[in-house]
């Protein structure tokens, strides 16, 4: 024990010095603690994050832009830890997808301690310094919009998927789609099911829907990550059903053109990591941007589909890109978020 | 011990220190991962990170000890993750009905050894398999917690209920003298009393120490409860921590638990194994996770080394153990 | 597949092996004649099994050579003996249950119809009936194993080896788990398959079954060869004092009179289909056996008493207080009885324990001080118990696991030592150990007996019965035959009784 203590102390005077060195340069540590690493969207998600620090570093001589991921694996116990390990490593930002943010309130006030800027992802939080959004609820409507424009007049069922019970981004999502279909009266939910974020939880759902409701017409959900198997099993099957998605994952974007899937939601992973890096980057140089961030989202169709849509009712005002504008910035961030966006 | 083993045929002299061995290789895999993690980031030795590591494990020591107690006869718990939800759930609702810290602290308890004895019964009556026992009760447990909580957090507020898990003097989290009391008084119960004695009996063979005369199917029901116990303490310090009740708490920690009951060389069979393995096993466990954080190592790599340890460990013993026994 | 009786077929020659410092086989000569049995006997860790594991390709011998028909041959593999013809039946059957009696002999090698992959069962049962006949054995090949008793299965596995053109036959202590019964059934099928000029290495510590199977006895003591001739040359006493290196201390019953108090009396016991309207008692210091086949009714009459049972009528009292059927073992150890069960393994010890905590198990109320266990008094007892069975162990901290079948059973004997001890049931107390123990076993009965402990045993060993019983019951089929007192044994009788001789011609003498 008294080794160790020796060490320690030791090696806090050497933390101290090197401190005091370092501080002449101008340094941006970002890190970005995640809820879970199972889905299309997370990979692209994290690989976004790390080009644009990559590039941001690159693009700014001034400063030196580091930063790192982690993943929870869906543990609280394990999230709570590595943002407790982290805020002890002092960086100078933190994007924090919390599992659950009213197990965080106490960690905030430890960050803020520190001096770390706080940005909850996703679930807003009051104490947070920001809360980087995705307005879950209006893109949710503006699916169900789409839905109902597209759905031709005629008795519609449709099946929804949900995300884990309790969890806001789900929830919020899950409240907007049924907004969205409630503008219409042709469109029937014949069943509604939480998939837990689950790809292969949300096979067995979907092959459950196909038998269950030999006349389904579309499959929603609130994430891509339920479109890959569901899209799977009703091909396979031979059935010809229609799919709405969420996220913008571009293996499912690239179904919209001729394809299955009638709309999708331009979230995109690797859009908003590069966002992250971009918000991080303006805060570092003193801008102040809106205490609840709402991420850009438009919505994706394909341009026949818009027409038809606008045809049908659909609002005039609800943003859509068309199928290969949406492809474009998806795969590249930067032509967004990079660094010229802020030059 | 003797020292009789000296003058014996090599064979049983070896045997003897095999527990004793993989406590040495643990000890000297934690200093290892240690000075590797301190040279890596200096912040790993700093207190407030020492901190940070014995109260992440906290919840895990715990949990651990129980699982030891079970899987010394043979057993499993699959289902502590799950009632550290449900228990703590209970325990949160209790609470804020009756405003009494103490009536929730109890509530959170009971209801814990509640699961526990359901478990027990189970398995120590009506000799069920504890893995499928545990299986339902750790879906059970985790159904009415997310029932109770209707899927959401509850927001706690009560200083008391949160001192637990909450507070710290200085660097030291108060959870940790906490745990360290609860080692000495597991330690006491299984290796001074005759409970102990009959835990080891009835993993070591269930038939023998019914014969005996030592109701093998009661100790197996306290056990469960025990774990069940230690879960229900668990949930007032995951509580106490998050300030919240939360319905997802205890993700996966059982298998956290097994994991490091196995590293610290209690047998999967029964009737080997010291809560003093588990105490490192757990302690390896934190640091490596700690460790792995603070170097910022990939987190695709995380879970791959964890594999490995525990594959490394395990074989190496077997090996070492196959070479004295032959 | 055979040659001539008495030609030389395998010839072990100098065979040495050591285990880091310890030498396990020194210039070990060992060989085999078609038609011969040759039996080999040695106290535990003489060597002789290290020497069939050799044969058998389970360990490398470090020295010398093997000839087979004047060959050298290299066995580095089980598969290699099994090449070579050479088979080892274990004592640890390796037969699978739900398989038929045909099923297990062609596994692996199943007949098929013509090409299909359909197995010709009818085919491979008529194979294997062709080869009972010619031993004159009665079982049906289409019978599942698990039906079979132990001896069948142990005939099974033989001719299993047989229909693998086997010509040596090793076998381990054969009879540990046969009836009196199924042991004739063996000695027969032996006999004939020494005919058909099959070799057989019989590995055993019965003198009497040795002396009247075996052409050839080698005796091995601490990894060498100390006797080998024929048996028609040597005696009994000669093999035995060649194993043990000295002369055997012969047990010898100690003189006594019954006169205490009954402690145990049994009246009208019947439990359908185990046993039927059974009466007996034992009194203070009296040690009483049961004997008979196996399937007589005894160990179930045995677990009755103990409170492992509760299906029977009929009254069980204990110092004339009537027992609650089904009462369960803790309260039995209460009362002051104790069983040592016949299957060691199973539930006879705690294996990954040590002695120490093996031996104190019963004893933990006793030795409580303030709630906790009081280490220095479990101590005392651990090393009194270990002195008074003279039980050979490196330490207390010895895993029991690691100790040999004779000191494994005197840890079961000695956890019931305990001075409030009244009733002691002793189920095959020597089942499976060598002379030497069992002498030492016998001696404790003795003692406990002497002590006041009533005793009641299940012995199926004609002469231990007669060594150790102030009186016999003599079961068939769960009745009783008859009760003996002593000195008043009549060894054929008895054998008689158990065999349900004595019981048909009119119930008793």
């Amino acid at each position: 024990m008294t080794f160790k203590r020796t060490l320690a102390s030791t090696l806090a005077l050497a933390t101290g010095f090197a401190g005091t060195a370092m501080a002449a340069e101008d340094t941006l540590d970002i890190v970005f603690i995640n809820d879970g690493h199972v889905a299309p969207y997370h990979v692209a998600w994290l690989s976004g994050f790390e080009d644009a620090i990559e590039a941001y570093d690159a693009a700014f001589e001034d400063v030196k832009i580091t930063g790192r991921w982690l993943s929870a694996e869906g543990s609280l116990e394990k999230m709570i830890q590595q943002t407790e390990v982290t805020i002890n490593e002092k960086p100078d930002v933190m994007f924090v997808n919390a599992i659950n943010v009213d197990a965080f309130e106490p960690l905030v006030a430890k960050a803020q301690e520190a001096g770390i800027t706080w940005i909850a992802v996703h679930s807003p939080m009051e104490s947070a310094d920001y809360s980087f959004t995705l307005g879950d609820v209006e893109n949710g409507t503006n699916q169900g919009r789409a839905m109902c424009a597209l759905s031709g007049g005629e008795a519609y069922k449709v099946a929804v998927m949900l995300g884990q019970a309790g969890n806001p981004s789900g929830e919020a999502r899950r409240e907007g789609i049924m907004k969205g279909i409630a503008s219409c009266d042709n469109v029937e939910v014949v069943a509604e099911q939480p998939a837990d974020w689950d790809t292969v939880k949300a096979q067995s759902i979907a092959e459950n829907w196909l038998t269950q409701y030999p006349d389904l017409d579309a499959i929603s959900g609130v994430t891509d990550a339920y479109m890959y198997p569901s899209i799977a099993i009703a091909t396979n099957s031979g059935k010809d059903l229609e799919f709405f998605g969420y996220d913008g994952d571009i293996p499912i974007l690239q179904q919209m053109q001729d394809g299955p899937v009638k709309a999708d939601i331009l979230l995109s992973g690797t859009r908003e990591g590069w966002n992250f890096v971009q918000m991080a980057y303006r805060l570092h140089k003193g801008e102040t941007p809106e205490k609840v961030y709402d991420f850009f989202t438009p919505l994706v169709m394909s341009e026949e589909n818009h027409k038809l849509a606008l045809a049908n009712g659909f609002p005039e005002d609800v943003e859509v890109y068309y199928v290969d504008q949406a492809l474009d910035v998806a795969a590249k961030g930067f032509l967004e978020f990079g660094p010229d966006s802020v030059k | 011990m003797t020292t009789a083993t000296a003058t014996t045929p090599p064979r049983p002299g070896f045997r003897l220190d095999s527990l004793a061995r993989r406590y040495l290789f643990l000890i000297g895999l934690i200093v290892i991962a240690s000075v590797g993690f301190g040279i890596a980031n200096e912040n790993f030795y700093s207190l407030a990170n020492i901190g940070i590591l014995l109260r992440s494990i906290a919840v895990l020591f715990l949990l651990s000890m129980g699982m030891t107690f079970i899987m010394l006869t043979g057993g499993i718990d699959l289902s502590v993750g799950s009632n550290v939800a449900f228990s703590g759930g209970v325990g949160v609702v209790a609470l804020t009905a009756t405003g009494s810290a103490p009536l929730g602290f109890a509530a959170a308890v009971a209801a814990g050894m509640a699961i526990g004895a359901i478990n027990g019964v189970f398995i120590g009556r009506l000799r069920l398999s504890a893995f499928m026992v545990t299986l339902a009760t750790y879906a059970l447990a985790r159904g009415m917690a997310l029932v109770i909580y209707d899927a959401d957090s509850i927001n706690v507020s009560d200083a008391a209920f949160l001192w637990l898990g909450g507070v710290s003097w200085g660097n030291m989290p108060v959870v940790i003298p906490f745990v360290v009391l609860v080692f000495v008084a597991l330690s006491v119960l299984l290796y001074g009393s005759t409970f102990g004695r009959d835990v080891y009996a009835a993993g070591s063979n269930i038939n023998t120490a019914f014969v005996l005369g030592r109701r093998p199917e009661r100790t197996l029901v306290w056990v469960y409860v025990l774990s069940g116990a230690l879960a229900g303490l668990s949930a007032i310090i995951t509580v106490g921590r998050v300030s919240s009740g939360q319905p997802w708490a205890g993700l996966y920690l059982e298998f956290d638990a097994i994991t490091a009951v196995i590293l610290g060389g209690t047998s999967l069979f029964g009737g080997r194994g010291r809560l003093l393995g588990t105490i490192l096993g757990v302690l390896l466990y934190g640091i490596i996770i700690n460790g792995l954080v603070l170097t910022g190592t990939n987190p695709y790599l995380q879970s791959l080394i964890k594999g490995m340890i525990l594959l490394g460990v395990v074989l190496l013993d077997t090996l070492v153990q196959r070479r004295t026994a032959q | 597949m055979t040659k001539q009786s008495g030609t030389k077929r395998l010839d072990m020659k100098r065979i040495g092996k050591s285990f880091f410092a310890t030498r396990a086989l020194d210039e070990v000569t060992f060989t085999c004649h078609a038609g011969e049995v040759h039996a080999l006997v040695g106290l535990n860790g003489a060597g002789k099994s290290t020497l069939m594991k050799i044969l058998g390709g389970v360990y490398q011998r470090d020295e010398g050579e093997i000839e087979i028909d004047g060959a050298p041959v290299e066995i580095t593999a089980p598969s290699d003996a099994g090449a070579q013809g050479i088979a080892m039946i274990h004592q640890e059957l390796s037969l699978i249950n739900e398989l038929t009696v045909s099923g297990n002999i062609f596994l692996g090698r199943e007949l098929r119809r013509g090409r299909t992959p359909f197995m010709n069962t009818r085919e491979m049962a008529a194979q294997v009936r062709a080869q009972l006949d010619r031993f004159g054995l009665k079982l049906d090949p289409n019978r599942k194993v698990a039906e079979l008793n132990s001896g069948e299965k142990q005939i099974v596995e033989i001719i299993r080896a047989l229909m693998s053109d086997a010509w040596l036959i090793v076998m381990d202590e054969p009879t540990s788990a046969l009836s009196e019964e199924d042991k004739e059934m063996l000695f027969d099928f032996i006999r004939k398959m020494k005919e058909e000029g099959i070799a057989i290495i019989y590995i055993s510590h019965h003198m009497p079954e040795i002396f009247s199977i075996a052409e050839q006895v080698t005796v091995m003591r601490d990894g060498v060869i100390v006797l080998s001739e024929r048996t028609a040359e040597t005696s009994e006493d000669h093999v035995i004092r060649s194993m043990t290196g000295t002369e055997l201390d012969h047990f010898v019953k100690p003189h006594k009179d019954i006169t205490g108090q009954t402690i145990l009396t049994v009246e009208n016991l019947t439990h359908p289909g185990a046993y039927e309207d059974i009466s007996f008692s034992v009194h203070e210091g009296e040690i009483v056996v049961m004997t008979g086949l196996r399937g007589c009714g005894a160990p179930e009459l045995a677990k009755a008493i103990f409170g492992l049972e509760d299906g029977y009528e009929g009254r069980i009292s204990y110092f004339g207080r009537p027992l609650k059927p089904g009462r369960g073992p803790a309260q039995a150890v209460a009362e002051g009885m104790g069983l040592v069960t016949e299957n060691r393994d199973k539930n006879g010890i705690l294996p990954p324990l040590s002695v120490r905590d093996n031996i104190a198990l019963p004893y933990l109320e006793k030795s409580v001080k303030a709630g906790l266990i009081d280490g220095s008094r479990i101590d005392a007892l651990v090393s009194k118990a270990i002195r008074d069975t003279s039980t050979k162990t490196a330490s207390p901290e010895q895993e029991i696991r690691f100790l040999s079948g004779g000191n494994k059973q005197k840890i079961c004997f000695s956890r019931w030592l305990d001075p409030d001890l009244k009733l002691l049931i002793l189920l095959e107390p020597t089942r499976g150990i060598d002379v030497h123990a069992k002498a030492d076993i016998y001696r404790i009965i003795e003692d406990l007996a002497g002590r006041g402990v009533g005793i009641l045993i299940l012995s199926y060993e004609i002469d231990e019965v007669i060594m150790l019983a102030d009186r016999v019951l003599t079961l068939y089929q769960g009745e009783t035959v008859a009760e003996y007192a002593y000195p008043g044994f009549d060894k054929d009788r008895m054998l008689a009784d158990m065999a349900g001789a004595g019981f048909r011609a009119g119930q008793g003498h």
